[in-house]
């Protein structure tokens, strides 16, 4: 028993944040936090979706998923959805022998084609994205002049399977979502992303 | 008696998975805005009036609040620092430091602490509705914890430490950190005064 106070006391030490860090992580506009699953393979469970601004100017969303021994799947995509004057949908497959083309979907409300298995992804993107390959996920950036500073913005990931058909992409199967069990996606100002990004204490 | 469970540990390690995160995000940008950002109207006229009146001035604007006893006092000093400097370019600029802390610092108050750094730095101090609009002009949270009756002088205030270049337009034109990206902006300021015409 007082080896279990004495980690709880070790415990509140280190969870502690220091002083630049002490907002709650999950009001962060720069990065969605997720929680790991175990039940899932490594490259299906999202870890985080991180923001940053890369030394050429562009907007970068980092998705992070757990490391793990199992081999990725043909049908498996890591798909980035930024919620802008629009929904902009990109998706990359898991398995690198695949080859690094992008899908781009999009949609004039995300509520209008959900993100659900089942549904069908239909209407083609903008190709203003770019992605590549990071150690256990995926970048996906676009030039600041994207940005469109009258509209807010907000972003997520997903893990999934599925298949490209004539008539769009079908998904077949969700794994995870980076803001799983989050009531809704925070849309924050460029500008406020922008100032988060910069500044190296909040 | 002291028991752990399931979800007191998820969250523990949420939280430190989170700042272990944030603390790697944190590396700052300089960033030119490829595209200047117009502020509002009410914005514009409050930074106009904000210093000399000089409709060719460049503004530069960081927030704080005067009790802060780290950030703060080094980001205004380093706004100090690059007025003095664009003032050496012949480049027209006034400082302005922006209090997100109106209830404590004053107006005697603010004009002490922004006297020191010269006539060229100057405060603005907005309050309530006026504030947060202004704040969501440059997109600015505050955070306050432990303000409360009982607690007048030892409190902190969670806030980005980012700066702003305000062109006489009236819009946004760099964004960078005040602490970390000085240098970049000095360079800038020394190296590439065309930016600023």
């Amino acid at each position: 028993m007082r080896g279990s106070r004495v980690a709880i006391v070790i415990m509140a030490l280190l969870a502690a944040p220091p002083a630049s860090l002490a907002m709650n992580s999950y009001d962060d506009p720069r990065v969605i936090l997720s929680y790991m699953d175990r039940s899932l393979d490594g490259p299906q469970d999202i870890l985080r979706v991180k923001t940053t601004i890369t030394t050429d100017d562009r907007l970068a969303f980092q998705v992070k998923t757990r490391a793990g021994e199992a081999q990725p799947q043909g049908a498996d995509y890591i798909l980035l959805e930024v919620q802008h004057d629009r929904s902009y949908r990109y998706l990359l497959p898991v398995d690198p022998a695949l080859g690094d083309r992008v899908l781009a979907y999009t949609a004039e409300h995300a509520a209008d084609s959900p993100l659900v298995a089942g549904s069908t992804l239909s209407q083609p993107g903008s190709s203003a994205f770019l992605a590549g390959r990071i150690p256990n996920g995926v970048e996906y950036s676009v030039p600041l002049t994207w940005l469109d500073y009258g509209a807010k913005i907000a972003f997520d990931a997903y893990t999934l399977r599925g298949q490209v058909l004539p008539e769009g992409f079908l998904i077949e199967e969700i794994y995870d979502r980076g803001a799983k069990g989050s009531q809704e996606q925070r849309l924050v100002s460029p500008i406020m992303l922008l100032n988060n990004l910069c500044a190296t204490r909040r | 008696m002291l028991q752990t469970n399931p979800s007191m540990i998820r969250a523990f390690f949420a939280g430190l998975v989170g700042a272990l995160v944030l603390s790697s995000t944190a590396q700052g940008a300089f960033v030119t805005l490829p595209i200047p950002v117009p502020l509002g109207p009410e914005a514009i006229e409050l930074i106009h009036d904000a210093g000399e009146a000089d409709d060719r001035q460049w503004k530069l604007v960081v927030f704080g609040f005067t009790r802060c006893s780290d950030i703060c006092p080094r980001s205004v000093e380093n706004l100090s620092k690059l007025v003095r400097i664009a003032s050496d370019k012949k480049i027209s600029m006034g400082g302005v430091f922006v209090t997100i802390d109106p209830d404590r610092d004053t107006d005697s108050v603010l004009d002490r602490y922004t006297a020191p750094f010269g006539e060229n730095t100057t405060f603005l101090r907005l309050q309530d509705a006026a504030l947060e609009r202004f704040k969501s002009e440059f997109g600015v949270e505050a955070v306050f914890y432990t303000k409360n009756q009982g607690n007048a002088f030892h409190y902190q205030v969670d806030h980005s430490s980012t700066a702003f270049f305000i062109d006489p337009a009236g819009r946004i034109r760099l964004v960078f950190d005040a602490l970390e990206d000085v240098s970049s902006a000095e360079k800038m300021l020394r190296e590439n005064q065309a930016f600023f015409q």
